[in-house]
């Protein structure tokens, strides 16, 4: 080789070299600038008046199982930015989260208990402004679902309400009306629009078959149902000593219904719904509610769009539905033990024990024991919050970063214990299934509050206010007001710069409350962005937090900084 | 004229005017609706514009990934509409339906078989008792390949005594052959036409719960001719089945002529395993004796015992070791050569020596052992899922078992396999990819 040539690959690596060395030592400083907060754009309100969109039908389940398995999965990891940002620790984050996180109102979520503390009596009603349908007169059966699952009837009371009742399996008694109705109760308490779900109890004589009532036999023919098919569905249903069915009891939906929403995409035909459903935090955040309660089934067709209002003056509303397969019911039976664990059909799974001969045996493939009936499989033991997986990959889920987890956790810790059991005692429990059900609730719930405020800085609720002329920056550490960390044991590391990232004041706290006299000292120069950096050190760990960044802007002209916004690291 | 013109005038004034009314009123009455509407709704737009747009890099990452991902992608997209259209026909449902009957006492199934074809088996059950059952079973293929049979099983004559009679009719137009012996060379592979009729009663006695005794005579007439090989280029008679390099016509026993032979067979099994489809605990034992002599000669004279045990182990966690052994032993009766070489004890295949092919290997005497070790993938409810498993088979065929079972090396084949299984039903789906030193062999099987 010439030495020219030398030269120029010298000179060449050199030039490289400086390159990345310039680009990471760039990155490296780049950390420590003072990046200026700026805020979000608002979300407008997607609840304005639309036309009425299209009806939809359902997925087939079969055929949607395999997209989600297989084809999505594809597109997902071929999706080279998506890929790359999400190895970076940058995945693209909800694109409707404000600048402290939250979400707003919308025809998605409402914020309900995480915002305001519902009373028990607000979490008992739920939803629900009925006690379920009238069981002292006859029911007309108008559309029956003898094929799959679960069997039942959609019927008309007396009143003119239409309702779906909703077995229960034989030798199961309240398995999966207990797990609809406590759920509903859940879902609401936490935000999100359910149907009004009740358990019933009545006596078989008031089902009365109407006319032309359409079902598909167990055959996959479709025709209308004679009372030879009624009574043989009647034969799949248990009837108590007493001479009544228990069930569930879902009130149809107020509105036009529009068939299910997706996980991914939006509705075309629905002007309001303009973000992609998997980038938005409440719907990305629902996987963490669903793992608390086990929601494994989190499939399109278990939801519904509704139209609320008159044509062209409504608005198109999304609810969650059919909770039957939740908590420890798996619709026909206890959840059978790999529900959480693996997909239904899991490739990864199956390659991994090809490979390993099937000697590495899962924990969850131990056998265990169901304690009562009406419960079903459902314990705390083996959650792995980050490990958990529903029967088919959710596309919104699997979008789901950390802070869209932090978010849905907020919503899980919210719930009191005394909450959970009244929610609880909605379900046809006796007192000792309804006491280990909401042990196991609660249970879950600090599992994955341990697991998401230990991975995110729990640092919440900012609020400045001015005590005895010192103006104080108070904030809650959510993993100790919730109880799953000790206060005493809980240390507050900040510093305080401006944007000129000048280092003003570091320190640690003992307490929730941040003295900004320092901040106020420095009011003259106005309109200045200040960002207070906060890790927590806890006793039971050995380092320090990830960090949020609290940003405040105080003008000459103020008394007291304006909070503008947060950040949090992931 | 003018008046008619002012008429028109005033006409077209009164029309206009009113148009312009409704106009007004039109965009008046939704004051609140239309408005606010398309405030919001430009709101919207705004947002989208200022928040949905994707930076250019993004764009072409994404793109760049649908590209590769297209010629995988569409096959799958064409996969789930079948899945789709399948199963919104309920296609299979529907033929299920019109293959069973509403009171399931008949029932009309697929089979399929490498030797036999494609074809159906057709059950009339519940017939005397619960457990009677008659069933006719017909399959085809190419080059004239077809089998036919008739049976009545479980019918009672006394007590626990059953009747059992049996006839059929078979045209195996491809049977493999590889010449005789354990040192047969593969690169020989030829094969040959057998056509065979039976009929046989079986008298079967239940003495004890999974223990049976059972007694077999029957008449069979059985006739080989020059099989479908279209590989092999043969020169001579068409009657010639095989290679004549392998085996002289005159040294194989039973080629190229028909032999009618009475067979008388006893037989005793135990059956304890807890499953038919996928048992994982308890074996089977069952050993047989057997007497064939000739009817249309004194050629072919013969006996034969055979022995097969299986034992089923759950280890933990549904894992389940299967361990089988067996061996059959044939002996001339009327000279060395009167065992017709049709009725020599075989090797090879699904059955017996995964990895070779069909009847790889022929020879009077057989042995043969399996180690399968299977776990589950996926378990639904304990009724039906799918099981992965690895196996060795090994096993030799040998003239006389009693000089040769020491000596010699024994065939080897391994491999693994996916089965899926109904517990209620005992239907079990199986494919199986074995391993051995000559070739690689997958095999489907589907059925009890």
């Amino acid at each position: 080789m010439s030495i020219n040539k030398k030269l120029f690959i010298y000179n060449y690596s050199s030039v490289a070299f400086v390159l990345i060395f310039t680009s990471i030592f760039g990155i490296t400083l780049s950390g420590y600038s003072f990046e200026p907060f700026v805020a979000p754009e608002l979300v407008p309100d997607d609840r304005t008046p639309v036309p009425l969109p299209e009806f939809r039908s359902a997925e087939n389940d079969l055929a949607d199982s395999f997209d989600k398995q297989f084809i999505v999965q594809g597109d997902q990891m071929l999706d080279f930015p998506r890929t790359l940002t999400k190895i970076s620790g940058r995945p693209r984050q909800a694109l409707n989260a404000d600048a402290f996180g939250e979400v707003r109102n919308s025809s998605w979520f409402t914020n309900r208990n995480a915002f305001t503390h519902m009373t028990l009596a607000e979490i008992a009603q739920g939803p629900g402004i009925y006690s379920g349908p009238d069981t002292s007169a006859a029911w007309q059966i108008v559309r029956a679902k003898a094929e799959g699952v679960t069997i039942g009837f959609h019927i008309i009371d007396s009143r003119g309400d239409k309702y779906v009742i909703k077995f229960d399996p034989i030798g199961y008694a309240g398995l999966n009306s207990g797990a609809e109705v406590v759920c509903t109760k859940l879902y609401y308490a936490a935000g999100f629009n359910v149907p009004e779900n009740t358990t019933v109890y009545f006596r078989p004589e008031i089902l009365v078959l109407g006319e032309k009532v359409k079902f598909t036999d167990k055959k996959g023919r479709k025709r209308y149902m004679n009372q030879q098919d009624f009574e043989e569905i009647m034969l799949r249903v248990e009837i108590s000593p007493n001479g009544l069915i228990q069930a569930a009891a879902s009130k149809y939906i107020e509105g036009k219904l529009l068939g299910p929403f997706h996980f991914d995409g939006v509705r075309e035909d629905d002007p309001n719904d303009f973000i992609p459903h998997e980038h938005r935090r409440e719907v990305r955040g629902l996987k963490i509610i669903g793992i608390w309660l086990n929601n494994i089934d989190a499939k399109s067709n278990n939801s519904m769009d509704t139209y609320i209002g008159e044509d062209g003056e409504g608005f198109v509303r999304h609810y969650m539905m059919d909770f039957g397969s939740n908590l420890g019911s798996g619709s026909k039976g206890p959840q059978p033990q790999y529900r959480g664990h693996e997909n239904e059909f899991d490739p990864h799974e199956a390659l991994f024990k090809i490979g390993t001969l099937g000697l590495w045996i899962r924990s969850w493939e131990k056998p265990d024991s169901v304690h009562f009936p009406t419960v079903g499989r459902f314990s705390a033991d083996l959650l792995e919050p980050d490990k958990f997986k529903f029967i088919i990959p959710n596309t919104a889920y699997d979008n789901c970063t950390d802070l869209d987890a932090y978010w849905g956790t907020k919503l899980v810790m919210s719930f009191t214990e005394d909450q959970i059991e009244t929610a609880v005692a909605a379900g046809p429990y006796s007192a000792e299934a309804g006491k280990y059900l909401t042990k196991v609730l609660i249970e879950r719930r600090d599992v994955i509050g341990k697991h998401w405020f230990g991975r995110v800085n729990p640092l919440d609720n900012f609020e400045i206010s001015k005590n005895q002329d010192a103006t104080v920056l108070n904030f809650t550490d959510l993993a100790v007001s919730t109880g799953l960390e000790d206060k005493s044991g809980s240390k507050y590391h900040y510093e305080i710069r401006s944007i000129d990232n000048q280092k003003i004041e570091s320190g640690v706290l003992e307490n929730n409350n941040l003295s900004l006299a320092s901040i106020m000292k420095l009011k003259e120069r106005g309109g200045v962005q200040y960002e207070i950096t906060f890790r927590i050190k806890r006793e039971s760990q050995k380092k320090l937090s990830k960090w949020v960044k609290v940003y405040l802007e105080l003008d000459k002209s103020s008394t007291m900084p304006v909070l503008v916004g947060l950040k949090r690291q992931e | 004229m003018r008046k008619i013109v002012s008429d028109f005038q005033q006409l077209f004034m009164l029309i206009s005017s009113g148009f312009i009314i409704l106009i007004s009123f039109n965009q008046l009455t939704p004051a609140y609706s239309a408005t606010q509407q398309s405030s919001s709704l430009d709101s919207i737009e705004t947002w989208k514009k200022n928040n949905l747009k994707r930076p250019v890099l993004e764009v072409i990452g994404e793109t760049t990934g649908d590209i590769v991902y297209l010629p995988f992608r569409l096959p799958l997209i064409g996969m789930r509409e079948s899945i789709k259209i399948i199963d919104n026909t309920k296609i299979i449902q529907q033929i299920n339906d019109l293959l069973e009957s509403d009171d399931g006492t008949r029932k009309l199934a697929f089979i399929a078989s490498p030797s036999t074809g494609l074809g159906g088996h057709y059950k009339q059950m519940k017939l005397v008792t619960d457990s009677t059952t008659i069933s006719l079973k017909a399959s085809a293929w190419a080059h004239r390949m077809q089998s036919y049979e008739l049976s009545l099983t479980n019918m009672p004559i006394y007590r626990s005594i059953f009747v059992e009679p049996l006839i059929s009719y078979q045209f195996l137009s491809t049977e493999p052959y590889f010449g005789l012996r354990d040192s047969s060379d593969y690169s020989y592979k030829s094969n040959f036409a057998l056509e065979k009729s039976i009929g046989e009663i079986n008298l079967v006695l239940y003495p004890v719960k999974s223990g049976y005794l059972k007694a077999t005579g029957g008449m069979e007439v059985n006739h080989t001719f020059r099989g479908y090989d279209t590989d092999y280029e043969f020169e001579g008679d068409i009657e010639s089945p095989w290679s004549p390099n392998l085996a002289p016509l005159n040294s194989l026993a039973g080629a190229g002529e028909s032999v009618q032979m009475t067979h008388l067979a006893i037989e005793a099994g135990i059956d304890t395993k807890n499953h038919i489809g996928i048992p994982s605990a308890g074996y089977e034992i069952n050993t047989s004796a057997g007497y064939y002599d000739q009817t249309n000669g004194d050629d072919y004279k013969f006996w034969l015992g055979t022995f097969n045990f299986t034992k089923y182990t759950h280890l933990i966690y549904k894992r389940v070791i299967v361990l089988r052994f067996g061996g059959e032993l044939r002996d001339p009766l009327a000279g060395d050569n009167s065992i017709p070489f049709y009725h020599w004890s075989s090797l090879g295949g699904t059955g017996s020596l995964r990895g070779f092919d069909r009847d790889r290997f022929r020879d009077k005497d057989a042995m043969y052992g399996s180690l399968e070790y299977r776990y589950p993938l996926r378990n639904y409810w304990d009724k039906f899922g799918l099981d992965f498993l690895y196996f060795v088979d090994g096993g030799k065929v040998m003239e006389d078992f009693q000089v040769d079972y020491s000596e010699g090396s024994y065939q080897i084949g391994f491999g693994f396999g996916l089965r899926a299984w109904n517990i209620d039903s005992g239907e079990t789906m199986k494919m199986e990819v074995g391993f051995s030193r000559e070739v690689v062999k997958v095999y489907f099987v589907l059925g009890l």
